[in-house]
């Protein structure tokens, strides 16, 4: 038998496919798997997560009390037949994977070796916060992400201040502002930060189109919201009712066992004194972003970005937990490690800023498996025990 | 791909330096300024009669007489002594424009005498050899405006002819003569008949297919123009022609260019357009300046005289006919261009200087099919009054984001009314202009992009006088909105051609800029009516009527598309940084009303009389009026200086 090929065939050929492109791929489906395993395993252990019965069922219109998008999400995964509640998590492990392909794939481009990029990402998806909200469906995980978005586009706005930049702005925080009942916490302050970020800030005319450009299209989805429920009789108070209500109109229960709730609600000063700590104990990462700030002058020429990551989790936190909006600091310390993400992504970190970074992820890592700080809540607590089956 | 353009010799003649030292002797020229005009047809390669002109005002008339002393040769004065009848042909008429000579005497012994502007060109033997192969030749020295004069008068009647009907006669499909084709009366009465037997016999039905598909329209046209503006808003979208390019450029390779400045009744702006022409960084010598004025325009016409600008300023008078429109007289110029690349500006233009630079640049590094560069165009006098600032908001939009989208994504562009630069050759091709149809340059981009050429957008900006006027406002838009119409209903005579030729994304950008505008000004008022009697009657009792789909887009379109609209002309300004129209586009509902009253006008004279020219009134503006003002009062003193 001849050894010969039949057909000539290129004995080089070789696929090439971009780096960050395989890195990114290759993250994301380890992410993927990895929350899939988690998703098993607490179903293998009877853990069952409380959501809201109104977000599956569509119950209660008036009760999306702002998770329009949650709701329009929802609704499509209904149409796949057979599906029921509990694929709810299906969501937020797609978005999640997603989430860290693209955070390895641009640490990649920033020109980090493909395994510390891999690396990277999997210690924020081993983080207990963001293991816990992929794995369980949690809505606010989608807000986490988009929240994360909303820094990379800021840091674009400051890096080339174009029109581009800033109508991309004003459409995610649009899109913020109709997924997530708690975005105007962080849209907050996160519009102070706007005019700092605004090279072609000269005059107050320029600073009024910076926020009507940037805010508008909020304004014009919120008043969509409104209008079309007043036309067909279901009252813009009602929904707001529902969304003023603690945790934005949940159920009793829920309330009943949120311990951060109880210990910080109505208490801004305390709620963002604790949550900094969290955020500097369990995402460390901080501590690389305020490095970079006191000895990089070309981080200093556009400090908003960092300042945003830094910043904006405690104090979107604390103004939720003044109007008794925040269930628990799990999804301020997602927030925290997720914009600080969003920021390694957009600066250009030197070796030993890359080995600090890897250091902050690990020890945030160590200390919110280890610590008992997160795991005071019921839920918490038994989702840990039935993630490792004890 | 950069194209580099071999420089042509040119030498100077011994017979042209003798008439240039004559006029020093005459102390009509100094020697600084002889040799400074020596230096400058050197480097930009042309004649030194063009140079002179150019840059010391050296009359065609002194120029001629001198010469002619210089070289031992006869003066012809055209206009007092024409030539026969059957001497100039018509089919040399083109030779006689570009080369400017004409045949002008019959001498004995079978010897023919020439009137040429520069009897020592070595092309004109060669020239004169293929229409007359047996004949001697003798010369005489004429000006250039004896020739054009001569080529007028002999061949006025063939002229405005082929400035009328070349493109109809050519093909009558892509003319506007005819507004609307039988087929095309066919189905739109067959539409109208279908609507009204729906409505009469299953009016729930068609009532829901009626809404569904203005719906649909209305969501897919916000779609496309809200992705282009956000593609088009990049800062990267914006550079096409940098700095060094145009450094990189040296006078001798620059081409000639054809200036083309359609006047009628404006000899009060015609200051302003030759204070910009002359601000424009581009050797004069190599300006070839057109103002095409209706040869009934006395005013217009008299005041360009009175103006006593230099030489490459011609006045082609255009002769009466019908229709009397830009296009047509446009068309008649076109027959007189020199350059490679022409160009169209309005009376009230002022182009940024480096416009013309930028666009030869941006020639050289284009594909061949590139055929055509748009500039941008805006409002000087933006701050006038609501109209003003909206038109600003308005074209801001257009030009700075919709159009560098279209760019970006090989969408052909519809053009604009001014600031269009063609390569001469390929405008003359395809027949340029369509003198019947009143939007003569969106009918044009269209054409072009049927025969697979493709039209760019130069980073350059063209400022122009808004109309802040309402009357004039209502009058120009109605006619654009006519001309875009008529623009569609020529180049949907036969839409699988045109699919075929444009392909789909071309196809569907042709429908959403040029088709679906006037339709939308057209029926918007009657979609904010039914709004306002369901809010009457009760949102709840219409959408019972309606499937969740179309009340969904139909919602989508009143509450969201509605809104970013607004949106959209909110940001128009930012890009320039005009900050202080932002709040302006909060009025755009306004404004968009007026569009719909002058849709209705458009539509009534569609029908009425489709090929009427509504003259814009120009020189409305404050701005305007002290700007030629200050010109002319500039001229004034520079002239008291110097006698």
């Amino acid at each position: 038998m001849s050894t010969a090929l039949a057909t000539p065939h290129p004995q080089n050929a070789v696929c090439r496919v971009n780096p960050a492109i395989r890195a990114g791929g290759i993250t994301g489906a380890a992410c993927i798997a990895l929350f899939t395993l988690a998703t098993l395993s607490l179903a293998r252990h009877g853990y069952v997560q409380v959501h809201d019965p109104a977000l599956w069922n569509h119950s209660n219109p008036p009760g999306a009390g702002g998770r329009w998008i949650e709701f329009v999400l929802v609704f499509l995964l209904r149409l796949v037949p057979g599906i029921a509640e509990g694929a709810l998590p299906v969501l937020t492990i797609g978005a999640g994977g997603l989430f860290l392909g693209v955070f390895s794939h641009s640490l990649v481009r920033r020109g980090w070796h493909p395994a510390l990029a891999a690396l990277a990402a999997g210690l924020i998806a081993l983080n207990p916060v963001i293991l816990g909200m992929a794995s369980s469906g949690a809505a606010d995980f989608l807000y986490v992400l988009m929240a994360a978005c909303l820094v990379i586009a800021l840091d674009r706005f400051e890096a080339i201040g174009d029109t581009q930049s800033l109508i991309l702005l004003g459409l995610l925080i649009a899109l913020l502002c109709l997924a997530w009942p708690n975005a105007i916490f962080f849209i907050l302050p996160f519009a102070l930060l706007l005019p700092w970020a605004f090279k072609d800030i000269r005059s107050y005319s320029a600073a009024t189109a910076l926020f009507v450009i940037a805010l508008t299209p909020a304004l014009i989805c919120l008043c969509a919201v409104a209008l079309g429920g007043a036309l067909f009789q279901l009252p813009f108070a009602d929904v707001f009712a529902v969304w003023a209500a603690p945790l934005h109109g949940a159920g009793a229960v829920i309330i009943r066992q949120s311990v951060w709730l109880a210990n910080y609600g109505g208490n801004p000063f305390g709620a963002f004194v604790v949550l900094g700590l969290f955020c500097c104990a369990f995402s460390p990462a901080v501590f690389v972003i305020i490095l970079r700030l006191a000895t990089s002058r070309r981080e200093r020429a556009n400090p908003v970005t960092g300042i945003a990551a830094l910043i904006l989790p405690p104090a979107a936190g604390a103004l939720a937990s003044m109007y008794g909006q925040l269930e628990s600091a799990w999804v301020i310390i997602a927030l925290s490690l997720s914009c600080a993400a969003a920021w390694a992504t957009a600066t250009s970190l030197s070796t030993p800023e890359k080995a600090a970074l890897l250091g902050a992820l690990f020890t945030g890592l160590v200390a919110a498996w280890s610590t008992p700080f997160l795991w005071q809540s019921q839920p918490h607590f038994l989702w840990r025990n039935a993630l490792f089956g004890s | 791909m950069p194209v580099n353009l071999p420089l042509l010799p040119y030498e100077i003649s011994s017979h042209t330096l003798a008439a240039a030292s004559r006029l020093c002797g005459l102390g009509l020229l100094t020697p600084e300024q002889l040799l400074d005009a020596v230096a400058h047809a050197t480097t930009c390669q042309v004649k030194l009669s063009d140079a002179l002109a150019a840059l010391h005002g050296i009359s065609g008339q002194v120029w001629v007489r001198e010469y002619a002393q210089a070289a031992g040769l006869p003066c012809a004065d055209l206009v007092i002594q024409p030539p026969p009848d059957d001497l100039p042909h018509e089919a040399d008429r083109a030779l006689y424009l570009r080369h400017g000579f004409i045949p002008w005497r019959r001498l004995g012994d079978g010897v023919i005498l020439i009137a040429a502007h520069d009897p020592d060109d070595p092309a004109l033997v060669p020239l004169l050899r293929r229409r007359f192969p047996l004949a001697a030749f003798a010369f005489a020295v004429t000006g250039k405006f004896d020739i054009i004069w001569t080529v007028q008068r002999f061949f006025d009647q063939a002229l405005s002819e082929d400035a009328r009907e070349a493109l109809y006669k050519r093909n009558p499909a892509l003319s506007a003569k005819t507004t609307i084709s039988c087929p095309q009366r066919i189905c739109a009465w067959a539409a109208f008949l279908l609507m009204v037997l729906g409505l009469e016999f299953r009016p729930h039905l068609a009532l829901i297919i009626l809404s569904g598909a203005i719906s649909a329209l209305y969501v897919a046209l916000f779609l496309f123009r809200a992705f282009l503006t956000i593609i088009g808003s990049g800062r990267r979208v914006d550079i096409s022609v940098s700095k060094a390019e145009i450094d990189r450029l040296t006078d001798a390779e620059l081409p000639v260019f054809t200036v083309l400045v359609p006047m009628y009744h404006e000899a009060e702006v015609l200051p302003i357009l030759v204070a910009s022409i002359r601000k424009l960084d581009y050797p004069l010598s190599k300006l070839d300046i057109k103002l095409v004025l209706e040869s009934g325009d006395h005013e217009t016409i008299e005041a360009a005289k009175a103006l006593r600008a230099e030489e490459n300023f011609e006045i082609i008078r255009v002769p009466d006919s019908q229709p009397k429109t830009k296009p047509k007289a446009c068309n008649y110029a076109l027959r007189f261009a020199r350059g490679d690349y022409t160009v169209v500006f309005d009376a009230e233009d002022i182009p940024e200087p480096d416009q013309l630079k930028k666009v030869v640049a941006l020639f050289r590094t284009s594909p061949a099919n590139v055929a055509c560069v748009q500039a941008r165009l805006n409002y000087f006098n933006r701050d006038d009054n609501f109209l003003t600032r909206m038109f600003t908001l308005e074209y801001s939009h257009w030009f700075d984001y919709l159009l560098p989208g279209l760019h970006l994504l090989n969408i052909p562009i519809p053009l604009g009314g001014t600031s269009n630069h063609f390569r001469t050759d390929i405008l003359v091709e395809l027949g340029a202009w369509d003198p019947y149809n009143v939007t003569e340059d969106a009918d044009l981009g269209v054409r072009l992009t049927q025969a697979g050429y493709r039209v760019a957008v130069v980073n350059s900006t063209t400022f122009e006088e808004a109309n802040g006027v309402l009357k004039s406002w209502i009058n120009q838009r109605s006619r654009w909105i006519k001309g875009y119409m008529q623009t569609w209903l020529v180049h949907m005579r036969h839409p699988v051609q045109l699919y075929r030729r444009l392909g789909f994304v071309g196809f569907m950008g042709f429908q959403m800029f040029v088709g679906f505008p006037p339709f939308t000004a057209l029926i918007n008022p009657f979609l904010w009516l039914s709004c306002a009697a369901a809010s009457l009657i009760g949102p709840a009792k219409i959408a019972a009527l309606f499937p969740a789909p179309v009340l969904a887009m139909a919602l989508f379109d009143l509450l969201i598309g509605n809104a970013m609209y607004v949106y959209f002309n909110i940001v128009a300004a930012s890009k320039r940084r005009w900050y202080h129209l932002v709040p302006w586009g909060l009025l755009a509902p306004a404004y968009w009303l007026l569009h719909s009253v002058a849709a209705c006008k458009a539509l009534s004279q569609l029908i009425t009389n489709p090929h009427y020219w509504e003259k814009t009134q120009h020189g409305t503006s404050a701005q305007t009026r002290e700007k030629a003002a200050t010109i002319v009062a500039d001229a004034k003193a520079q002239a008291a200086l110097q006698s």
